[in-house]
């Protein structure tokens, strides 16, 4: 493994420098993204990019629409465009629930060019980049406790208005979970809190992000403006104390 | 002689052959059928009772229940009677064994495409198959055993016979064990150790006693000199019967089966490479002074080439058994490689260098063509050859890869030119044989082809 | 006449190599780990469906009415009765041909599969006969549980190409009604392939 690390290192300077010669390099790399694209994705996401690729008829949660430049699991808020490490970080872990399977075993090279690659889908590319990323503070030492989640419990029920989508139990079920609708139309369902098995990861931090930056175009907003980073790691708490129930 | 002739039944024989033949046509389709899977050129698609999977069901037992049994057993109808003297329990009997085995060929065909195939390896027959087959091979022992047994009242039997004694007693037993303790008795690991077994055991202790048993007859016969020694037929025959009931656990390496079976399985293997070795020595020095065969008689041709091809194969098998390679090429198209190099190379070898021996005294004829029958030989040999270096090289390729932590797709996209190359090998063998029956069709018509003068007034031309 | 030696006689050739080396094969090479393994207990299909997987739970979300006109609702008996014809099913399309069911402790398959394989994981009702598998054309599925999603599995039965582009596995439209909707077959299929190393807690799998 430290073999392993070693040469991912020294590929990420080749490529650091690679990506420092700007139009040549970059051209090859979308090239090299291309053949990546062909080989893995290409099935679900489409020749386009446009998420109408071949195998999409019997998949519940359909495959992202590469031409609007806008992604649910990114640490930028609202509708900005995501960094290279929140694709990165999609490309690695998959989106445990969803039909995107991890690709943690393609080489960091193979991911890099993909992801340029992708970004030609969408002309936001060229215009805007990607707003400044929410800062995650380190876990408070009151997360996780009683006092915490119940507090998180009321900001849950009240404040945040969670429940609405999520349910009271945190099944995903609240009065709203059948009607709910993304930016493209198709329907989407709230989130089951109760089995712990979040797209954008299970940790606190990543749940702390996801809760701060929200899930663009879909109904899950970033509650960054709305909560303070106190009660997000509140509800943190109460969401992480909700596993395991059925 | 006249009681020899009264003793021989040449139509169960032939029967058997043609039968045997038949079988090997729908395995070699079979297995181009699920060649073309890989490739991506699968041409039916969409139709559930030829779903790529049953095909490579019916591709395996169609050549060890359909081809090779039946091909073995023509060759056991043959020798028994002229080693002993006396012929099998009744005629009737061998008719009756005849017609259920091909019934039960068939019946275990449909079953795995109507989807009752059965998850045990090379016994993928179906459930309710399997209480039949028992009862036929009982029925096969009680058919042979008689004259083995009245031969052996007033001489030593001979080294064929201890053979055949061995296969005709294992078969059973190994068919009871691997076929119904696993469905019914024995889950998971322990069970492991049951069907590998039953996968090495339907190979070494059916296939290869009656293999060899034939060998035993045939080579000296053809030669015309006797086995070279005596004690080292007794070394390969004892070897054979105490080391193979002790190997097959080396199909499931690095399994969750105790280890201490995993270890003795290896030393087991190894073990038989040795014996092997001494087997194929008493062969070599059997022909030695006598080379000629090999390039002016078919039948030993066959023969050799096959026993090379074992040879080889008990070697590579000695080498990938051990822990250490198993790391590299489990599960990869290596062990396809050399499976096919048993059952093609090894035993259907022998079977049609016997086919080449006995279709002129079954048919009367004299073979129509000696230049087919080298066309046959060298398609089959090189075809196999190809087949066997590509998936070898493809295996270790893919476990490579594996062990390399590609993404799994890699080793599928790095394996496709390999698959590419066995497709073309498998057409050339199913080539090969098709020339052969062609042959053999032309000699049963009473077609002779003039070959010594073609030759000569080529040799005028020229 | 030859002189008649007991090594070549009937009787002895078949009592010691035909019977006796069975024998002792047999009871070295098979009944030892018989012996061994039957201390773990063996566990029936209803006990282990007795919990109802969160996949199971789920197809019947993500395909409500083909849900409810194969199985109804997801019950343990329903996710029973699953687990046994998704076996079957998965038996007679000759699937453990081409997928592997055990990891080894060796050639990094840990860090591929997840946690190697023991004994005890084995010892039960959907294991009687084994399904260890002999080639891995496709990858290991010990460990398939949870590593992807319902709809993925549905759509690659169906067509395998169409989200895996350079697969060579086999389609399944016969799982699949003539509209390419679910059948109780393919419910089956995917609960039995997410049942396969449900066992595990999924915080330790990562693929």
């Amino acid at each position: 493994m430290v073999r392993q690390k070693r040469i991912n290192l020294i590929l990420l300077i080749l490529l650091s420098l690679a990506l420092s010669i700007p139009a040549a390099e970059a051209a090859g790399l979308t090239e090299a993204g291309k053949r990546v694209y062909k080989k893995y994705c290409v099935g679900c996401h489409g020749e386009k990019g446009d998420g109408k690729g071949r195998g999409t008829a019997l998949l519940v949660v359909k495959p992202r629409d590469f031409t609007t430049g806008i992604y649910k699991f990114k640490s930028t808020p609202g509708d900005s465009l995501p960094t290279d490490e929140d694709l990165m970080r999609t490309l690695v872990r998959g989106l445990p629930g969803t039909s995107m399977p991890s690709y943690r075993l393609l080489s960091e090279v193979e991911r890099q060019s993909v992801i340029a690659y992708i970004k030609t889908f969408s002309a936001r590319w060229q215009t805007e980049s990607p707003a400044s990323t929410v800062t995650i503070p380190s876990v408070p030492g009151y997360l996780n406790t009683p006092d915490s989640i119940e507090k998180g419990r009321a900001i849950y029920g009240g404040k945040g208005g969670c429940s609405v989508c999520h349910g009271d139990r945190g099944d995903g079920k609240g009065p709203l979970w059948s009607s709910l609708k993304d930016t493209w139309g198709e329907p989407v369902r709230p989130a089951n809190l109760r089995w712990a098995m979040f797209r954008a990861g299970n940790s606190p931090q990543e749940l702390f992000r996801t809760l701060k930056a929200g899930v663009a175009g879909t109904p899950m907003p970033g509650f960054g403006g709305v909560l303070t980073d106190e009660e997000i790691w509140h509800l943190v708490s109460y969401i992480l104390s909700l596993k395991g129930g059925r | 002689m006249e009681h020899r002739e009264n003793i021989m039944d040449y139509n169960i024989v032939k029967a058997h052959i043609l039968a045997a033949l038949l079988f090997l046509g729908v395995s070699l389709i079979a297995g181009l059928l699920y060649s073309l899977q890989f490739t991506g050129d699968y041409p039916f698609r969409s139709v559930e009772f030829l779903s790529p999977g049953k095909i490579r069901m019916l591709h395996t037992n169609a050549v060890a229940y359909g081809w090779l049994l039946n091909g073995l057993l023509a060759g056991v109808y043959w020798v028994v009677p002229r080693l002993t003297g006396y012929p099998p329990l009744s005629r009737a009997l061998s008719w009756f064994i005849f017609w259920v085995l091909q019934l039960l060929v068939l019946a275990t065909a449909v079953g795995i495409l109507a989807g009752y195939a059965q998850a045990i390896e090379w016994g993928e027959t179906p459930i309710f198959v399997d209480p039949f087959i028992t009862l036929g091979l009982i029925l096969l022992a009680v058919n042979f055993v008689p004259p083995i047994i009245r031969a052996g009242k007033d001489a030593p039997l001979y080294v064929s016979l201890w053979y055949f004694t061995g296969a005709l007693v294992w078969v059973i037993l190994v068919y009871i064990m691997g076929n119904y303790l696993p469905q019914f008795f024995v889950p998971g690991a322990a069970g492991a150790a049951i069907t590998g077994n039953f996968i090495h055991d339907l190979v070494g202790l059916l296939v290869t006693p009656l293999g060899w048993g034939l060998m035993y007859f045939f080579v000296p016969i053809i030669i015309g000199r006797p086995i070279w020694s005596h004690s080292l037929s007794l070394m390969g025959f004892w070897g054979l019967a105490f080391f193979y009931p002790m190997q097959g656990l080396h199909h499931f390496m690095w399994s969750p089966v105790p280890m201490y079976v995993q270890y003795s399985a290896v030393v087991a293997t190894i073990a038989i490479e040795v014996v092997v070795t001494t087997v194929l020595a008493n062969f070599i020095l059997t022909l030695r002074g006598n080379g000629d065969y090999l390039r002016h008689n078919f039948p030993i041709r066959w023969f050799y080439t096959g026993m090379i091809f074992y040879w080889i194969t008990c070697f590579q098998c000695a080498i990938q058994v051990t822990l250490t390679v198993q790391k590299l090429i489990h599960f990869t198209d290596w062990v396809v490689g050399h499976s096919h190099l048993v059952m093609f190379g090894v035993f259907s070898f022998w079977i049609i260098g016997m086919i080449t021996e006995l279709w002129p005294r079954l048919t009367q004829n004299q073979w129509y063509s000696e230049r087919l029958h080298s066309w046959a030989y060298w398609l089959n040999t090189l075809g196999l050859a190809l087949m066997f270096i590509t998936l070898t090289i493809a295996g270790v390729v893919q476990g490579v890869t594996w062990w390399g932590l590609n993404h799994f797709m890699d080793s599928v996209v790095f394996s496709l030119p390999f698959w590419y190359v066995r497709t073309i090998s498998g057409l050339m063998i199913i080539a090969g044989i098709a020339i052969f029956v062609f042959n053999m069709w032309m000699t049963a018509r009473g077609h002779v082809r003039d070959e010594a003068r073609l030759a000569q007034e080529q040799t005028v031309a020229t | 006449m030859e002189k008649k030696t007991l090594r070549e006689s009937f009787g002895f050739i078949l009592l010691v190599a035909g019977i006796g080396f069975f024998v002792v094969g047999f009871i070295f090479q098979m009944l030892g780990p018989v012996v061994f393994l039957n201390k773990i207990p063996m566990k029936s299909v209803e006990e282990m469906a007795s919990r109802v997987s969160p996949e199971f739970t789920l197809l019947s979300e993500d395909y409500p009415e083909e849900f409810r006109k194969a199985f109804g609702e997801p019950t343990p008996e329903s996710y029973a009765q699953a687990l046994l014809e998704g076996r079957d099913i998965y038996i007679a399309e000759g699937c453990w041909h081409c997928h592997s069911q055990y990891v080894r402790p060796i050639a990094n398959e840990p860090l591929r599969y997840g946690a190697v394989s023991v004994a005890s994981e084995y010892q039960n009702e959907l294991q009687l006969p084994q399904l260890f598998g002999t080639r891995r054309v496709g990858p290991d599925l010990i460990r398939e549980a949870g590593i992807r999603s319902n709809d993925w599995h549905m759509q690659h039965l169906y067509d395998p190409q169409s989200v895996e582009p350079k697969s060579v596995m086999p389609a399944y439209p016969w799982l699949f009604d003539e509209d390419g909707r679910p059948t109780r077959r393919a419910f089956s299929m995917v609960a039995y392939l997410q049942w396969l190393g449900s066992w595990q807690n999924p915080e330790e799998k990562e693929r």
